[in-house]
């Protein structure tokens, strides 16, 4: 029998095409929206956790700042930061994380201002000046050519540079040996980085970066934010001990002020997780709310679909159907309704999905299960609003309802 | 005939609509047997019962007291979706006004019944399509309503009150909205399914249809004042001297001839003056049902 309430419905749906539109709109956008933002939010908990997941145990990360929540997203949230609080770590606080006890290296990324020239390109990546130490840290392996090391090249102009780099600058995979320049100085391209397939939890897009050693970053002048500084205890278990020192020895520097972060990779994950809850909880709540109004939508439709049919109604009643049968053909509109709205919701997030891909560094990741329960909502949201109207189809009286116009 | 049980036993069955001085009573105790294979003409002025007894009968209606019995078991206390399964297995209806979906082809029109009996989609569209052409319209399986002639709508209408294979068809007027050709060819479909030992009930206000009943019942004030049986093909002698009386074909003047045809009639038998106020009451209210209805 649900399979002729499904006939039915999908005629009298086909008879209205562009009123059941109307109605499925509630839906479509309610499931589109929680699957996005879920989406959103898995993607940069993944890449978060696995940067996180592959930065060894023995590191500590101090940034600029004090941050109340610490967060990870993507290099604009933390560039924004960072021009709120510039120059609050300097190189002595790099050089001094060195003298800490136990501390095996300690490893800055900053930022240098300025735009990488060759001959008429320009590219408006990252210029960061590091040590020899940052793929290791970073887990980045080259593709080709080598990173330079910290004795001898330290003074020279060399660079190494990521693939988006060298694709859109030089317009070759791999342009060793040719040279770029930053503030009117050559720096000859000595590697070139693998593709990195995600964002990082130093918040750097390995891709559209140029490294260069921090010696010779000093030597073209301009300014060199400090990003972060890596500082890498010798083994895991001092860890502690040395993000405490490490923090004493920058509130001396920095004159009795505590206008940086320390995180350890504990840390990170546990505040990455509760901005994820958070972000779970909010959307929660922007589902609910959805689905009450899609709900309410339906129900609205279905009240008038039922008023508007009632001849029809009588007729079905006239050569046999059961109040129970009419309940649920009505029931089964409205539950199939909602669910066409859920399915063309799941549609409609997953072209956004990929216009965030393409359009931004983000990459949602759309789980089964996000899908699943957003189809199993739309499907309790369908018959709990389908209830209502049905009942009333089903008590009306089919002697009434023949003699009426509709 | 008369050994055999009655396939419809009404038994003081009376319907009242409102209550205190609003009362109207649309049924007055009436009784009623009716055998298998009977062509009943119900005949009588607007608001005189008769759309009531049928929606009795067919189980859309339940009656406010007396007994009600459908081949020997009383239907009239039995739950909704009961009554319902019953109608559908035993009563096919045919309105005055067609009353098919209209977004549904004649095919599927005629299959819907079968549908509500879970009778499977491919045996349900045979079925179907036999009823179509035992009404010889099975070159029109896939139009829509809006695409057929109101004989040909009433036709299919015919064809899905058959193919349930029910006992009894019930017609309230089935030739009101048609023209005379069209009119005939139905009589004549309703005719063959009498023939075929099918039970039929006809409402209609054209005394000259009544010619293709085996008895007759008029009905004023909600009772059956008069029950005849004729044989087929004849008018009743009662009915041709008034159809003698107006000869013409217009609807009102049809009507008109009904009520001519009453007046000739001798009053039910009153047995007091108690009797005969109500009534006049009963008139009244009948003469009001009648002036909603021309308002509409």
């Amino acid at each position: 029998m649900w399979n002729e309430y499904r006939k039915m419905a999908f005629t009298s749906i086909r008879g209205a095409k562009f009123r059941s539109a109307l109605t499925m709109f509630g839906i479509i956008i309610g499931v589109s929206s929680v699957v996005t933002i879920v989406s959103l939010g898995e993607g940069v908990k993944q890449q978060v956790t696995t940067q996180a997941g592959e930065i060894s145990d023995s590191l500590v990360v101090i940034r600029p700042g004090k941050e109340q929540e610490a967060s990870a997203f993507s290099l604009d949230v933390l560039r924004t930061y960072v021009d709120n609080n510039t120059g609050s770590l300097s190189e002595k606080d790099w050089q001094d994380t060195l003298e800490v006890d136990n501390v095996s290296s300690s490893v800055p990324v900053g930022i240098v201002s300025g735009i990488a020239t060759f001959e008429d390109a320009e590219y408006n990546g990252n210029i960061i000046a590091s040590t020899a130490r940052l793929p290791r840290l970073l887990n980045q392996n080259i593709e080709f050519g080598e990173y330079f090391t910290d004795s001898g090249s330290t003074k020279k102009k060399v660079a190494v540079i990521g693939r988006d780099v060298a694709e859109q600058l030089f317009g070759e995979n791999v342009p060793i040996g040719k040279s770029l320049q930053i503030r009117g100085e050559k720096f000859i391209v000595q590697g070139v980085f693998e593709q990195q397939d995600s964002g990082t939890f130093a918040a750097i897009n390995i891709n559209n970066s140029i490294m260069i050693p921090y010696e010779s970053a000093k030597d073209i002048g301009g300014n060199i934010q400090l990003l972060q500084i890596y500082v890498e205890a010798e083994d895991a278990t001092q860890v502690d001990a040395v993000s405490d020192d490490v923090r004493e020895t920058l509130i001396k520097n920095h004159a009795g002020q505590e206008d940086f972060t320390i995180l350890e990779r504990e840390e990170a994950l546990e505040a990455t997780n509760a901005v994820f809850y958070q972000l779970t909880v909010f959307t929660a709540g922007v589902a609910f709310i959805s689905f009450i109004v899609g709900g309410i939508g339906i129900m609205n439709i279905m009240f008038a679909t039922v008023s508007e049919r009632t001849r029809e109604i009588g007729i079905r009643k006239a050569i046999g159907a059961t109040n129970s049968q009419i309940l649920g053909q009505f029931v089964m509109e409205s539950a199939l309704l909602s669910i066409l709205g859920g399915f063309f919701g799941v549609l409609l997030a997953f072209v956004a999905n990929a216009i965030i891909r393409v359009t931004t560094d983000l990459q949602p990741v759309t789980t089964w299960q996000v899908v699943a329960i957003a189809a199993g909502l739309s499907v309790v949201t369908g018959i709990v609003s389908g209830i209502l109207p049905a009942a009333k189809a089903a008590a009306k009286d089919p002697i009434a309802s023949l003699r009426t116009d509709a | 005939m008369a050994e055999q049980r009655p396939i419809i036993s009404i038994e003081d069955v009376s319907k009242v609509y409102g209550f205190g001085d609003a009362t109207t009573v649309a049924l007055d105790e009436v009784s009623l047997d009716i055998n298998k294979g009977e062509f009943i003409a119900v005949m009588g002025p607007s608001g005189s019962g008769k759309t009531t007894l049928m929606n009795i009968i067919g189980m859309l209606d339940r009656p406010s007291h007396g007994i009600y019995k459908l081949n020997g078991r009383d239907v009239s206390r039995q739950k909704r979706n009961k009554q319902a399964k019953t109608r559908r297995d035993n009563i096919g209806y045919i309105f005055q006004s067609f009353n098919l979906l209209p977004r549904l082809t004649a095919l599927e029109n005629v299959a819907l019944p079968l549908a509500y009996k879970r009778v499977p989609q491919t045996r349900r569209l045979k079925a179907a399509a036999r009823a179509l052409d035992q009404v010889g319209l099975s070159d029109k399986e896939y139009n829509l309503p809006t695409q057929l002639s109101g004989g040909q709508l009433q036709r299919v209408a015919i064809a899905r009150a058959l193919v349930n294979g029910p006992s009894i068809i019930i017609a309230d007027e089935p030739t009101g909205n048609l023209d005379s050709t069209s009119a005939r060819v139905v009589m004549e479909l309703l005719s063959e399914i009498h023939k075929l030992g099918n039970t039929v009930l006809m409402v209609t206000h054209n005394p000259s249809l009544t010619r293709y009943a085996d008895r007759i019942l008029y009905m004023l004030d909600g009772s059956i004042v008069y029950d005849e049986a004729s044989a087929v093909g004849e008018m009743p002698t009662r009915v041709q001297r008034a159809v003698q009386a107006l000869r013409t074909s217009d609807d009102d003047e049809k009507l008109a001839s009904v009520s001519a045809m009453m007046e000739t009639m001798p009053e039910p038998k009153s047995s007091d003056d108690e009797d005969k106020g109500k009534k006049k009451k009963r008139r009244k209210s009948a003469r009001k049902k009648r002036g909603k209805k021309a308002k509409k």
